[in-house]
């Protein structure tokens, strides 16, 4: 009876034990070297292509307090060893996502099609991308922002492109045989270094031409509109959380947005990389005499300036609701977070129309009225 | 002569929830000389517009909390009577737990009254939550015999509102999630001016009807065989003693969301002032006014630590910190009694 049990055991033992399949080839993709690779703007990204044999692309945390790093090759000659080095594929079938935002970059290199995992559905606005998703049957992997690792596995990616704070967790992903690329974009600190991120995605993706091609495009657009700061503009952004205020920092793409916009941000002396926590009496005594308050939030579809003044008495008071220049972008019924990334200069020139109260044609802002 | 020491105990809380209530007017991340708030309370204006609104927030704050605290209190008070268990509460009953899921049906579930009791929604979904689980205790208590598995009853309720309320949270959008997020923080700050000019009548009136519970409670304190034998209708102070709680509760928490604590600690702490060898100050005549009125003071000083702190931490926290040693210290004593 004894020796049944501990065979039962045994045997229990050896069959419980899952292989987990391992990426076991060590052949690589030989990518043709791109000499003139510029980046100008993005902060948290760097390509490096002195080497022959491949071209490294490095993702940091620069002065970012959560500190993070990770790299890719981009093989150019077979005869280099590429160790336990993350290398490019050719060909990218299966895409997880982790972020909204990424959505943009892979639509504008045509890379829709790939992606087959997303997390945060809630977060996109428009019902043509969500068609796009659906007909692609793509699914969220995630639930109250947790990715939940069997959706992942179901869709099984060929890459998972992560948020930086998840690099604790990307060995887990790699443990289970996926491979993750942490992007930093949101990181950056102005709209040109947000929208170059989309040279990032053309070389992991293999379209760089094009990805450089639309970037040249758009930074022309943005730097023929960005207007002339005039300190006389004030402004000030957003709206509270229970008592406090979340202000973005002085370094955040959308204060530079709106400076480009030639507008002065009250807080502009705040040099912190995170965004400046203020009570809601500090806002009130200090944005009162302000000219321009920018609302990036989410809203009922129909949100008036009516129902902004509901909110809070002393809005009526603040000199920006008087003279009609609160501007104000519907994250829940824009394309702020989606496609917003890539297109600065629809944005921008949002806020300039907004700015010369003419709202007629805009996407992204609109004078609440 | 224990009478008079009583009745100054009365006095002092009285005069110490005024100096606080007049501190709290100072109290914020903005620096308002008392000369202005005296000016801006006598209706003159001052240099900065924003002033008025600042001080009016912080006045509003500081009603909310020595009406909320007060409203909390007492009724942890009536249901320690009406349940004969020092640990009952609204919080700990399931209570606030019920008035939760009325606001997470009208704010997460969309559902809403006709338009004319459109605005009062919340109140009556509130209200509607906080009575269902009153009756679902009332009938469960008939089934028991020790008072502590009230408790774990009142628990599985908030657990089971809880499980509902996720439900609905998952099926909710990200603007309905936001405002039941801030909601559920706990706040004094939310009320406006008109809500506080409707609520100290409403409250101030409520207060006078618990002049005609001091009998039943301190008849139902020896129990309700005894009540009975007294003549008192032991049907009816039980339905008064529901709607009172139910109403105090729901109109607390749907204004400024679930507080933790207060309902339950602050009967303990007014027990400590009321003198054991008196009769008369054993009665409710005086543990109503004393609990009114450290609920008040409990609130109140709990707003002014946030404040103090600049709000960074959410109401039930300071609550928490505060009320959940309180209630360690009375279980500690309550066996203590039970072992001697």
């Amino acid at each position: 009876m004894k020796s049944f049990i501990l065979l039962s055991i045994t045997f229990l033992l050896l069959t419980t034990c899952v292989e987990h399949h391992q990426e076991s080839s060590t052949k690589v993709d030989i990518f043709e070297k791109i000499q003139d690779i510029d980046i100008k703007y993005a902060k948290r990204f760097s390509v490096d292509t002195t080497h022959k044999a491949y071209t490294k692309i490095e993702i940091n945390s620069g002065d970012s307090k959560y500190k993070f790093y990770d790299s890719i090759f981009i093989p150019h000659s077979s005869n280099y060893n590429f160790n336990n080095h993350k290398v490019i594929y050719n060909n990218y079938k299966n895409i997880a996502i982790q972020s909204v935002t990424y959505f943009a970059y892979l639509e504008a290199i045509d890379m829709t099609s790939s992606i087959k995992g997303l997390s945060g559905f809630d977060y996109m606005s428009k019902n043509d991308i969500k068609k796009v998703l659906r007909k692609n049957k793509v699914i969220e992997i995630s639930n109250e922002g947790e990715i939940l690792m069997e959706k992942l596995l179901k869709i099984n990616p060929d890459l998972f492109l992560i948020y930086p704070y998840e690099l604790e967790t990307a060995s887990k992903y790699k443990r289970n045989g996926i491979q993750t690329l942490l992007v930093a974009e949101y990181l950056e600190s102005t709209p040109l270094g947000r929208l170059e991120w989309i040279k990032f995605f053309g070389l992991v993706f293999n379209n760089y031409h094009k990805a450089n091609a639309i970037f040249n495009q758009k930074e022309k657009s943005y730097l023929k509109l960005k207007q002339a700061y005039d300190s006389t503009k004030t402004l000030f952004f957003n709206l509270p959380f229970n008592d406090n205020w979340a202000m973005p920092s002085t370094n955040s793409v959308t204060v530079n947005l709106a400076t480009d916009a030639g507008l002065s941000y009250i807080y502009k002396k705040e040099t912190s990389v995170d965004n400046l926590v203020l009570s809601k009496e500090e806002v009130w005594e200090q944005a009162i005499h302000s000219k321009y308050w920018i609302i990036i939030a989410s809203r009922p579809k129909k949100f008036s300036l009516k129902d902004l003044l509901k909110e809070e008495d002393i809005y009526k008071e603040f000199e920006a609701v008087k003279n009609g220049n609160v501007i104000f972008c519907n994250t829940s019924f824009t394309d702020y977070f989606t496609r917003g990334p890539v297109q600065p200069e629809l944005m921008l020139q949002d806020l300039i129309n907004c700015i010369n109260k003419n709202d007629t044609s805009t996407t992204y802002f609109k004078i609440l009225k | 002569m224990k009478l008079k020491n009583d009745i100054l105990i009365l006095l002092f809380f009285s005069i110490f929830l005024v100096v606080l209530g007049v501190f709290s007017l100072r109290v914020g991340t903005v620096n308002i000389d008392f000369s202005d708030i005296l000016k801006l309370l006598k209706g003159n204006s001052v240099d900065s517009p924003s002033f008025s609104y600042i001080i009016e927030a912080r006045l509003n704050r500081t009603l909310m909390a020595v009406l909320g605290g007060s409203a909390l209190a007492v009724s942890g008070l009536i249901l320690q009577v009406f349940f004969r268990n020092p640990l009952a509460g609204p919080g700990v009953l399931g209570i606030s737990s019920g008035v939760t899921l009325g606001v997470a049906l009208v704010v997460l579930g969309g559902f809403t009254l006709s338009t004319f009791l459109a605005d009062v929604s919340l109140i009556i979904f509130g209200l509607f939550g906080a009575l269902l689980i009153l009756f679902i205790l009332m009938i469960v208590s008939k089934y028991i015999i020790h008072s502590v598995t009230l408790l774990i009853v009142g628990l599985m309720l908030s657990y089971f509102t809880s499980a509902l309320v996720n439900a609905l949270y998952h099926w909710s959008d990200l603007e309905q999630t936001r405002q039941f997020i801030v909601w559920g923080l706990g706040s004094f700050s939310a009320v406006k001016t008109e809500v506080i000019k409707f609520m100290i009548p409403f409250f101030i009136l409520v207060y006078i009807s618990l002049i005609f519970l001091i009998k039943p409670l301190n008849a139902l304190v020896l129990g309700e065989h005894y009540a009975k034998s007294m003549g008192i209708n032991v049907k009816h102070t039980k339905a008064i003693i529901i709607i009172i709680t139910s109403v105090l509760t729901s109109v607390v928490t749907v204004y400024c969301g679930p507080i933790a604590f207060i309902g339950i600690a602050v009967p303990q702490i007014s027990r400590q002032f009321i003198n054991k060898s008196n009769k008369l100050t054993q009665s409710f005549q005086l543990k109503i006014p004393i609990t009114l009125l450290l609920g008040a003071i409990f609130a109140l000083l709990s707003d002014i630590i946030l404040r103090g702190g600049g709000n960074t931490l959410p109401l039930n926290t300071v609550t928490s910190l505060i009320g959940a040693p309180i209630i360690i210290w009375t279980i500690i004593k309550m066996n203590r009694a039970v072992s001697h």
